[in-house]
C-alpha cells in the first residue's frame, strides 16, 4: 500500500493505491496514528486507486472506523473500483460506512 | 526488552563463549602455547592440542570442539587438506575453522577460504587479534545454534498445532457417511498457506432429509487466524444453535463472534441446508465467495453464481442475513470455496476471477465422468502464477443422477 495525504476544500484526503493486504497492517496503524497526531475532525479514505485488498484489508477499515468513533472524527470511503469495490460490495460494506463515489 | 533481562542473555553468552572448547592445531609447540596461554587469559580453559592435521581429524570426533584455530603448513595432512575434509561431513559444516598461517599472499588467502576456513589470520600472532576474532566466530556460532533452536521448537509446535487443526476438519470417512446417508457425492480440497489456516468447514446431520454444510474463513492467514478457527469450532460445538435455518444460524453465530473477535478481525461464511426430500438447498452467506451451482441435465450443462452479499461475521452485535433457496435436482452440484480460488493471481496483478472460475467448472462438468474438485484444484494450480498466500477450500455437494 501506498498513500499520499492532502487537504481538499478543508477535509483531510488519504488517497490509497496499489494493494491493501495482510502485510500492511503496520503502515496502515502508522497513518491512523499520523492522522489523529494532527487531530483531524474527518477524513476520506479515496481508494480509486486501490487495485486490490483482501480481508485483511477490509479488517484495517473497520479498524479505522473504530478509532474514528473512538475518537470522534467523520470517515468516509470514496471510490472503490474493480476488485475492491467488489469485494467490499459482497460485505455490504455501504451498510455500515459511508462510501461515496 | 527489559535492560536487566538484555544484561543477563549478554553474562550468558559471554560465559557460554569462555566455555567453549578450542581445539588447537599446530605443529610447533610454542605456538600451541602461545594460542593456548592468549585465550587462557581470556577465561577460555576447555583446550585440546594436535600437532598435525592426522592426529587433529583423529581427536576430533572425541573432544567435540566448538572451534578450530588451525595451522596450514603441517607434516602428515596439512590444514588446508584438514578444512577440506572437514567441509565434506554435514556435521562439521558449520564448525568456525580460524585459520593462521604466515603465508598471506593473495592466492594462499584464496586458498584457504575455498578449501572451507571461517577466517584467516596472519603470523606473528597479535594477541588481542586472536582472541576477538575467536570470540566473534564462537559469538556468532552461539546465535545461529539459539535460533535453529527456536526455529526447531517453532516448527515442532505449529506441527503439533496442524495436526490438531487437521482434526477440526471432517475426515473422509466421515464425508463417506454423510454421503451414503442422503445419497449424495462429497468432494473436499483443503490447503493452508503456511503450517496453520484460517480456513475451516464441516458438516452436520440435521434429521434424516436435511444435513447442514458450511464453509468458514478467518480475516488474515497464519496463527491468529487458526486460533479464530478452534474458538469456532468450539463454539458451534458447545452450542445449541439454530442449524435448520441458514438465517438464524448465522446470525447466532455472528453475535457470538462479536463478542470475542477483536476489531479488525472477522469471518465470512457460507451456512447450506442440503434438503434431500424436497431436493433443495436453502443457504445464507456472510459475504462468502459466490457459491456455484452446476447443473447436468441432459448432457447440456450451465454454471450459475449465487448470491452470497451479507456483512462479514463478529463485525457488528446484531446482523440479519438472507436464506436464498435453489433446486437441486438429481444432476445438480453445489461448489463452495475459499476467496483464494477466485483472488490468486494467473499473472501479476491480475486475479483468477470468478469469470474464468465459471469457464474451468463448466469444462469439468461437461466431461461425463469424474468428481469436479480434483480436476479443478489441478486446473486451478496450472493457472495461477506463484505459491498462493492464502487458505484455499472447496467443497462440492452433489446429488448423484441415479437415473443414468
Amino acid at each position: 500500500m501506498k498513500y499520499v495525504e492532502s487537504n481538499v476544500d478543508g477535509q483531510c484526503v488519504m488517497k490509497l493505491s496499489e494493494s491493501l493486504t495482510f502485510a500492511d497492517h503496520q503502515a496502515f496503524r502508522d497513518m491512523l496514528k499520523k492522522l489523529e497526531d494532527g487531530q483531524r475532525k474527518s477524513c476520506c479514505f479515496d481508494i480509486s486507486q486501490l487495485v486490490s485488498i483482501d480481508s485483511a484489508g477490509l479488517g484495517m477499515f473497520l479498524i479505522a472506523k473504530d478509532h474514528s468513533q473512538q475518537n470522534d472524527w467523520q470517515m468516509s470511503i470514496k471510490g472503490p473500483q474493480g476488485q475492491v469495490g467488489s469485494v467490499m460490495k459482497l460485505a455490504k460494506f455501504e451498510d455500515i460506512f459511508t462510501i461515496v463515489g | 526488552m527489559d535492560s536487566k533481562i538484555i544484561k543477563s542473555a549478554e553474562m550468558d553468552r559471554r560465559h557460554r563463549v569462555t566455555n567453549s572448547r578450542v581445539l588447537i592445531v599446530d605443529d610447533m609447540m610454542v605456538m600451541r602455547q602461545l594460542v593456548e596461554a592468549c585465550l587462557e587469559n581470556e577465561g577460555f580453559s576447555h583446550f585440546e592440542f594436535a600437532s598435525d592435521g592426522r592426529e587433529c581429524l583423529e581427536k576430533i570426533s572425541e573432544f567435540k570442539p566448538d572451534i578450530i584455530i588451525l595451522d596450514i603448513n603441517m607434516p602428515e595432512i596439512n590444514g588446508l587438506e584438514v578444512c577440506r575434509q572437514l567441509r565434506a561431513k554435514a556435521k562439521y559444516s558449520d564448525l568456525p575453522i580460524l585459520v593462521q598461517s604466515a603465508l598471506d599472499a593473495p592466492h594462499e588467502r584464496t586458498a584457504v577460504f575455498e578449501a572451507g576456513a571461517t577466517d584467516f589470520i596472519t603470523k606473528p600472532l597479535n594477541p588481542p587479534e586472536l582472541v576477538s576474532r575467536v570470540r566473534k566466530h564462537l559469538e556468532n556460532q552461539i546465535l545461529i545454534h539459539d535460533l535453529k533452536v527456536y526455529q526447531k521448537r517453532v516448527a515442532d509446535e505449529l506441527e503439533v498445532a496442524h495436526q490438531m487443526q487437521s482434526l477440526l476438519l471432517p475426515n473422509e470417512k466421515y464425508c463417506q457417511e454423510i454421503a451414503s446417508a442422503y445419497g449424495v457425492e462429497v468432494e473436499s480440497f483443503y490447503k493452508a498457506s503456511s503450517e496453520l489456516g484460517g480456513d475451516i468447514w464441516g458438516l452436520w446431520p440435521i434429521d434424516k432429509k436435511k444435513f447442514g454444510v458450511y464453509a468458514a474463513d478467518f480475516s488474515g492467514h497464519g496463527v491468529g487466524s487458526a486460533l479464530n478457527t478452534f474458538r469456532l469450532h468450539t463454539l458451534m460445538e458447545s452450542q445449541n444453535f439454530n442449524k435448520a435455518n441458514p438465517s438464524d444460524f448465522l446470525a447466532e453465530i455472528n453475535a457470538r463472534l462479536h463478542q470475542f473477535l477483536p476489531v479488525g478481525q472477522f469471518s465470512t461464511m457460507m451456512y447450506a441446508v442440503i434438503d434431500i426430500e424436497s431436493q433443495e438447498i436453502e443457504y445464507a452467506s456472510s459475504a462468502a465467495p459466490n457459491p456455484l451451482v452446476i447443473m447436468n441435465f441432459e448432457d447440456k450443462v450451465s454454471v450459475t453464481q449465487c448470491e452470497s452479499s451479507g456483512l462479514p461475521l463478529g463485525v457488528t452485535a446484531s446482523s440479519s442475513y438472507k436464506s436464498m433457496r435453489i433446486p437441486f435436482t438429481a444432476g445438480t452440484r453445489f461448489l463452495l470455496y475459499s476467496d483464494a480460488l477466485i483472488e490468486s493471481e494467473v499473472s501479476p496483478q491480475e486475479q483468477l476471477g470468478t469469470d474464468r472460475l465459471v469457464k474451468m467448472v463448466k469444462s469439468i462438468a461437461t466431461q461425463k465422468s469424474g468428481g469436479l474438485v480434483t480436476p479443478l484444484v489441478a486446473k486451478f494450480n496450472r493457472a495461477v502464477n506463484n505459491e498462493i498466500d492464502d487458505d484455499l477450500t472447496l467443497i462440492c455437494i452433489g446429488n448423484i443422477d441415479t437415473s443414468s
